[in-house]
């Protein structure tokens, strides 16, 4: 009894001080256990270990910050300088919200147009409810990113197989830079978490065969993408078409001979709307677009990369002068510097040399892509195909508007949770041909 | 039932060849017609440019309007193409005009191989200078000459670079060079050792300029900056050799100017009458040639008081009030004044008989 009512009184002490805490604490092992469900008892004990680390670790590492802060100087501490402007704006608006007054330049600044996302509207009602929670918000930020990791875990399990989702769910926990936003209180975790519910709906749609059930799930999955809306611009809009693209895809892919008249029809359709002057001006104008947001980035601070002409980066230029050997460089160093930056070359400060093992994790998952691709296609082809659109939008969407370097690995992360599990695909049936092929030397 | 019978009809219901033209007809020929449209690339159209006139410069940006223009086009002006071609629409786009001399230039568009259209004298480069408009005559000399560069300068030889444009009417022989430079309100002579100099005169083209002063000067062109056509200003002439200097000694119109008589009253003490004679020359009009310049017709007398009584010939031009010589109005009751090297006199007009053809005036 005096155990229990110590407890209760930890609990209430550790509540007071971070209510967020006291419930990432309730759902986080909720998660695990669902995790586990239907799992062989060694494969469930391996996901749980590697779970309770992934947790453990960010747990620490949240607890680090707390304890490195100087709060004698500084109300709270971050990981990003992001992080603190995010924290300080919803608090700001979760002060008016609540009538409390607060300094007209921070009125000003909490409904900039900088960074506008719901985003801010969600952690401003979160604080609302529990209290500032600059580090409660942390643990928010890793549950989802758990939730997440885990609900792709519980699609691609029967799916790939048991080692492909076991060596995605272990990159998806260990990749340095997917750790660190995993951690973080940016709208990279609420973006992933709806990116990825949206994708796992409209799966469930597709394999549904009841149609109110069916229905149902695809409106989720498109709440998801409206919501996805109002926390990046244009988030409809991709996460709708990764959805139609994967499940057009995953159709046809079963169907040769329909496959081989679709892409047929799709050159004819494509020639004769591309013949039409005022397509080729909309795809310019966007190809022009893309090169100013590339352009924005170049001069921020940090290492950048050039994807345009130098002459392009003149400040008194006009991109539309753009011509059309300058477009087709540009495509072509956009997709191929998706793919490499940052190059040896490139990186030349201590900070980038930490990067080094990521980068070439990164080249290998590249590699082991279109291996894995294959053969994940030929397992469940909806999955796979749901994974690569939205690996392969979102990799373009950010290959060309991308400049620095640090924001291309950050951003790198949109495309990275989906391409993982293809890859692991690919590195399974890699590793399992090796043996296979060792096993028949050996004999 | 054979397919193809012996009268060649298919199935025994049609003829082959009845159905392949058929199949041409009805079939093929719509078929490659809707493919044609529909793949077809429309042909780009050139309608206008604005603006069509530009000053001639560096940076100049033009609008092009047309129909069906496309991205990556290329536009050219006489074979110059344009900077850039930024796409505004399918209707107009935007294009950076290399630096063009002055002149009409025809437009041409281009897609990524061929010319689609083209405004034949599509755009006008003006010239920014302005443009000579007059002739005068000047007389003075070339300077920084030796022996043998002054022999190129012969009556007849025409100066011209570009819009610079000077003939030698007339030489003189080579003499040491002396240079008149302006200190101050004074004017020096320099003489400059081991250089010649070729007295001339010359016929030069010049553009009316309004200086600061509000009074209009005519203009010669040169590669630097224009110079005005007055005394001693230093012209900068085209020559074979390179640009050479000339420095106005006098100014005269370049057409021959109506003469008129003027009798005319100039009080003065007896010595001063006494110098006046026939044939003197006004040495003050440096706007006419010394052989067109008022001089003495008659002396009609003295009179007493010693006003002396002449009559001139008197080159003058048609003014909007009058006959004008050397910024004198010459009409009956006005100011005279004559001057030569000797004497200067001031008189009054008593009458003015104008030329024949200007009697009814």
């Amino acid at each position: 009894m005096l155990i229990y009512a110590g407890v209760g009184i930890l609990i209430g002490i550790v509540y007071t001080l971070s209510p967020l805490t006291v419930w990432c604490a309730i759902a986080i092992p909720l998660m695990i256990w669902f995790c586990g469900r239907g799992l062989e008892p060694a494969e469930r004990r391996r996901v749980q270990i590697v779970l309770a680390i992934a947790i453990a670790v960010r747990v620490l590492t949240v607890a680090g910050l707390f304890l490195a802060t100087d709060h004698a100087h500084v109300p709270f501490g971050s990981f990003f300088g992001d992080e603190e402007y995010f924290l300080r704006r919803s608090m700001w608006l979760r002060n008016v919200g609540l009538g409390i007054p607060i300094h007209s330049a921070d009125l000003i600044y909490a409904f900039d147009d900088y960074s506008e996302t719901s985003q801010l509207y969600i952690l401003g009602f979160l604080q609302t409810l529990v209290g500032f929670a600059p580090y409660g918000t942390h643990l928010i930020g890793i549950t989802l990113y758990l939730a997440t990791v885990l609900l792709l875990f519980r699609l691609v399990r029967p799916a790939f197989g048991a080692a492909p989702a076991l060596l995605g769910l272990v990159l998806m926990l260990a990749l340095p830079s997917l750790f660190a936003w995993s951690i973080s209180t940016l709208k990279e975790p609420l973006f992933f978490s709806l990116t990825a519910s949206s994708l796992a709906c409209a799966v469930a749609a597709a394999r549904e065969p009841r149609w109110r059930r069916k229905i149902s799930l695809m409106l989720v999955a498109l709440a998801g993408a409206l919501v996805l809306q109002t926390l990046r611009r244009a988030g409809f809009v991709l996460e709708a078409a990764s959805i139609v693209a994967g499940i057009v895809l995953a159709w046809m892919i079963v169907r040769p001979r329909l496959m081989i008249a679709a892409v047929v029809i799709s050159v004819l359709a494509a020639s004769a709307v591309l013949a039409r002057p005022r397509v080729q001006v909309r795809v310019a104008d966007a190809l022009v677009q893309a090169a100013v947001y590339h352009r924005g980035h170049i001069w921020t601070p940090g290492r950048t990369y050039h994807l345009l002409d130098d002459r392009l980066y003149a400040e008194l230029v006009d991109t539309r002068t753009m011509r059309s050997d300058e477009a087709a460089r540009f495509v072509g160093r956009a997709v191929f510097s998706y793919v490499t930056v940052p190059l040896p070359s490139q990186i030349d400060s201590t900070a980038a040399l930490a990067f080094l093992p990521e980068q070439i994790v990164w080249y290998v998952l590249v590699a082991l892509a279109p291996i894995g691709l294959v053969f994940a296609m030929r397992r469940d082809p909806l999955v796979a195909s749901m994974l690569l659109t939205h690996a392969v939008i979102a990799a373009l969407l950010i290959a060309f508007t991308s400049g620095n370097i640090g924001t291309l690995v950050r951003h790198r992360g949109f495309a990275l949770p989906y391409l993982i599990w293809i890859s692991a695909v690919g590195a399974c049936e890699l590793l399992a041909r090796g043996v296979a092929t060792g096993r028949v030397h050996q004999t | 039932m054979t397919v193809i019978d012996d009268r060649g009809r298919l199935f025994g219901r049609i003829n082959l060849i009845d159905a392949s033209a058929a199949v041409l007809l009805f079939v093929l020929i719509p078929v490659a017609y809707g493919a044609y449209l529909l793949f077809r690339t429309p042909q780009a159209k050139l309608t206008s440019i604005t603006p069509d006139k530009l000053y001639h410069g560096p940076n100049q940006r033009i609008e092009i309007h047309g129909l069906n223009l496309r991205p990556y086009m290329r536009v050219t002006f006489g074979g110059s193409q344009g900077v850039t071609f930024s796409i505004n629409s399918t209707t107009s786009a935007q294009v950076e005009v290399p630096e063009l001399p002055p002149g009409v230039y025809p437009v041409a568009l281009y897609d990524y191989k061929q010319e689609v259209d083209r405004l034949p004298q599509g755009l006008t480069i003006l010239s920014v200078a302005p443009v000579p408009s007059m002739e005068m005559e000047v007389s003075g000399s070339f300077k920084g000459l030796n022996e043998t560069s002054a022999r190129e300068f012969r009556p007849g030889v025409k100066l011209v670079n570009g819009n610079i444009s000077a003939e030698v009417l007339r030489v003189g022989t080579t003499a040491p060079s002396l240079f008149r430079l302006a200190a101050g309100s004074s004017v020096l002579s320099i003489p400059v050792t081991g250089q010649v100099e070729l007295p001339a005169a010359l016929r030069v083209r010049c553009f009316t300029e309004v200086a600061g002063d509000s009074l209009v000067r005519c203009m010669v062109p040169g590669p630097q900056h224009p110079a005005p056509v007055a005394p001693d200003s230093m012209l900068t002439l085209p020559a074979s050799q390179g640009w050479v200097n000339f420095q106005i000694a006098t100014v005269a119109l370049s057409s021959t100017p109506a003469v008129v008589t003027v009798r005319a009253l100039f009080p003065a003490a007896p010595e001063i009458a006494e110098m006046v004679k026939v044939g003197d020359i006004d040495a003050d009009a440096v706007a006419y040639s010394s052989a067109a310049r008022a001089r003495v017709a008659s002396i009609n007398g003295v009179r007493s008081g010693a006003a002396v009584d002449v009559t001139l010939k008197v080159p003058a031009a048609l003014g909007p009030t009058g006959w004008l010589y050397n910024s004198q109005l010459l009409k009956a009751g006005l100011p005279f004044r004559f001057e030569t090297a000797g004497y200067v006199i001031n008189g009054q007009v008593i009458s003015v008989v104008l030329p024949p053809s200007d009697q009814a005036r």
